[in-house]
């Protein structure tokens, strides 16, 4: 059975009390005003936040980090010279190269892990965030489609990447002349953006819209 | 102080929605409720062990291999990280071997100390364990970095007959070896940590 609205008694428990999710200590749901956030008084890990202008902020930087994306995955990011030899790679180069020598399964994860899960959790992250500013309706689907980018956020790895691609500069910086692409600063943005984006982003505005509007 | 689990409630691990219904699907999100994740220290161990196996040859074996026209040299994670120290990279030589030795073990250590202490109920402060697991599911993700290096260095360094780099056997098993980990981590249930210490 789908449940598209929620249960009385769900919103009944919900709307007087919240818990823990570190210790489960079961809490009465504390009254925020903007900018502030709970901790839960026993082992203090954040409880409950309600952030400004979440809705607003998340799609502003997250749109920001979308059009660094296209940069990032399209273009070169790293452009190396020595002896005549001129070599530009991009970032699906450097995953490709994986594939070609014969790493297909450890190529397909780092392709997960560097372009598809970033940008997936971006893109949901982005809808959710834009229902919230122009909706008040929040449906299951939606709600659904959020939890996923949560669970999917651990396994971003763009950030990983671009320190990988730094320690290689270094790395080969002796060896050869290396100039830096567009792709370079486009993954340096996309960092930035997508964890300030994703910073910005208050979930517990969005599950107390859905609680209310049902 | 009560736990929700106490009162007979599950809470769910995305979206703080409390409910009756522990074992079903989420009525504000989908996503799965359990008050404890299920078998989350038999979960955790299997993780863990799988993961330490894969660290193993993801250290033995070269992760990254060199062609000159003098030959091939194979180079592990260690060789790589004193090759660095010998060039005055101190840096990156210790960016490389925090990400991928003290991160991998410390999180090896962190993850069976925690689980085991909630098994045999030993009296160690919560918070420390709580914050030290904490610590490594945020750190988890970090060890990748060598992978990623020796990926945008095979890419980078293909310069015809002077020097070729290709990645090794390693970086396999240490890729698999660092998500293994991830998962050994996010299986264990730190509210169990919680738990212990109110029967104790």
């Amino acid at each position: 059975m789908r449940i598209e609205t929620l249960t009385d008694a769900g919103i009944a428990i919900n709307s007087r009390y919240t818990a823990c999710l570190s210790c489960d200590l079961l809490l009465p749901r504390p009254e925020l005003r903007l900018g502030e956030l709970a901790r839960c008084p026993r082992c203090g890990a954040v409880v409950l936040t309600n952030k400004p202008e979440s809705a607003e902020r998340t799609v502003a930087l997250l749109s920001a980090s979308a059009t660094a994306y296209l940069l990032m995955a399209f273009y070169p990011f790293l452009e190396v010279s020595s002896s005549g030899l001129v070599n530009k790679i991009s970032v699906a180069d450097s995953i490709g190269v994986l594939w070609r020598t014969g790493y297909p399964v450890l190529a397909v994860f780092c392709l997960l892990l560097i372009l598809v899960v970033p940008i997936l959790r971006l893109m949901l992250t982005v809808v959710v965030a834009a229902h919230l500013l122009h909706r008040q309706h929040i449906t299951l689907r939606l709600r659904r489609v959020y939890s996923t980018a949560l669970r999917a956020a651990p396994w971003a790895m763009t950030d990983v990447f671009m320190l990988g691609v730094v320690v290689s500069l270094v790395k080969i910086g002796q060896l050869a002349d290396i100039q830096l692409g567009i792709a370079f600063w486009a993954l340096l943005a996309f960092t930035v953006f997508t964890a300030l984006g994703a910073g910005a982003m208050c979930a517990d505005t969005l599950w107390q819209r859905a609680r209310l509007s049902t | 102080m009560n736990s929700a689990r106490d009162l007979g409630y599950a809470v769910c691990r995305v979206c703080h929605t409390i409910t009756a219904d522990d074992g079903a699907a989420c009525e504000m999100c989908g996503a799965r409720v359990h008050a404890r994740i299920p078998a989350s220290l038999q979960r955790t161990w299997a993780f863990l062990i799988a993961g330490v196996a894969a660290y193993v040859p993801g250290n033995m074996l070269p992760i990254m291999i060199t062609a000159t026209p003098r030959g091939e040299s194979p180079s592990t994670i260690v060789g790589g990280v004193v090759t660095l120290f010998h060039h005055g990279s101190y840096a990156i030589a210790a960016v490389i071997l925090i990400a991928s030795v003290a991160v991998p073990v410390s999180k090896f250590i962190v993850i069976a100390w925690v689980s085991a202490s909630i098994r045999f109920d030993w009296k160690s402060d919560e918070h420390s364990r709580h914050r030290s697991h904490e610590l490594v599911e945020l750190l988890g993700a970090w060890s990748m970095v060598d992978v990623f290096v020796v990926a945008a260095l095979a890419a980078l360094i293909q310069l015809g007959g002077v020097m070729n780099v290709r990645p090794g056997p390693g970086a396999e098993y240490f890729a698999l070896s660092v998500a293994l980990t991830m998962l050994s981590a996010r299986s264990l249930d730190t509210r169990l940590i919680w738990d212990a210490a109110k029967h104790g």
